[in-house]
């Protein structure tokens, strides 16, 4: 080989990725100022007298929420939140939520869902017993939504007539599942 | 080898197809589901109380007029009021959450030398002001009329949907009337009526 005659070499690397399924819900890290609650939702020293109760930092119009959870999908298949009682002492029926029309993160901007929030239009509603009701179904924008999902919040009211004095408790249960 | 297997799927029996379909086409779409949980945390603040109540209906709440009483009858209401009109003269509504049992007494303490038995109250079953229907309690003794006594006297003892019965309580409505016979002419006389919501029997 002559001196300085120079051969292109080359090499390759295939990259090879598998991507996993995504398909979770998780709590919103409460920011003080929308979103108060995740696990645990207070409602101290509640006045029977009133027709309904806010929990412990909540007033009317306030525009905030007692909740808000992210449902991350990638799955491609439409999907549902459901909540309900699962386990508490509090009477059926005493127990209400208001869930209101989800938003995404596009990137560049906060935008809302096209999916289906129940009931539509947003309206207090007794949270039943168990996890099958539905309150979203994913729509066009956010069947496919990672990675920042999609977020569903919600406030809470207690009514309180007919309660005797003392403590109550109960588990809400948020369950997303592909099923209905 | 590919083609093969799908030549073979194709000559198995159909209810093997069929099934092997099936499992195929379940299989790749696994359901998801995922759970989150709010512990929801309610303490209610207690509730015993009485207070007035007044409508068109129910007159008077903390004074209850008999004005310019004719002492030769033997019987006379407050100011407004006559036989059967459908009208009460006071009204309480007691309100309790504490899930249970609770007592409605009234009793007088007259001014001077008032005998205590010229004054007759008579109530009727109470309301349950969250139905609009008669209270579940029971009446101590039946409606009628009934001379007042220096001592408390239940007149009401709540029943179960009064033991919690807020927001709106149960309302016991009282008439009351006079005998004048005997009264001295031109003098005033008067008594305190003290409705008393309590625990004990």
């Amino acid at each position: 080989m002559p001196c300085g005659a120079v051969t292109d070499q080359s090499t390759t690397t295939t990259a090879s990725a598998t991507v996993q399924d995504t398909f979770l819900a998780e709590f919103y890290k409460p920011d003080g100022t929308t979103v108060l609650y995740t696990d645990s939702i207070p409602f101290s020293n509640i006045d029977p007298n009133k027709t309904f109760a806010l929990s412990d930092g909540r007033s009317v119009g306030d525009n905030k929420s007692d909740v808000g959870v992210y449902c991350i999908s990638s799955i491609k298949a439409t999907w549902y939140l459901k909540i309900g009682i699962t386990a508490g002492n509090i009477p059926e029926g005493k127990l209400k939520y208001w869930v209101s029309q989800p938003y995404i993160w596009t990137g560049t901007q906060s935008i809302q869902t096209d999916g289906t929030v129940i009931p539509n239009p947003p309206a207090w509603t007794p949270i039943p017993v168990g996890k099958t009701a539905v309150i979203y179904q994913s729509g066009s924008s956010d069947t496919v939504n990672a990675p920042f999902g999609t977020l569903i919040t919600l406030s809470f009211q207690l009514d309180p007539a007919g309660l005797t004095k003392g403590s109550y408790a109960a588990t809400i249960t948020y369950t997303m599942a592909t099923a209905p | 080898m590919g083609a093969r297997i799908f030549k073979n799927l194709f000559m198995m029996p159909p209810l093997i197809f069929i099934v092997l379909s099936a499992f195929i086409l379940f299989s790749s779409k696994p359901a998801f589901a995922i759970d989150n949980v709010s512990n929801v945390s309610i303490s209610i603040q207690h509730v015993f109380a009485i207070e007035f109540y007044t409508d068109q209906n129910v007159l008077y709440s903390n004074v209850v007029p008999f004005t310019d009483v004719d002492p030769s009858k033997s019987i006379v209401y407050p100011d407004n009021r006559r036989e059967n009109d459908g009208r009460s003269d006071v009204g309480v509504v007691c309100k309790s959450n504490l899930g249970g049992a609770w007592f409605l007494k009234i009793q007088l303490r007259p001014t001077g030398n008032f005998e205590p038995e010229r004054l007759k109250y008579y109530v009727d079953q109470p309301y349950n002001r969250n139905t609009g229907q008669r209270a579940d309690g029971a009446l101590a003794r039946s409606a009628n009329w009934y001379p007042f006594s220096l001592n408390p006297t239940t007149v009401y003892i709540a029943g179960a949907a009064d033991q919690s019965n807020l927001p709106f309580g149960t309302l016991a409505t009282f008439s009351y009337s006079l005998n004048p016979a005997g009264l001295d002419a031109g003098k005033a006389y008067s008594a305190a009526i003290t409705y008393t919501m309590t625990t004990s029997p």
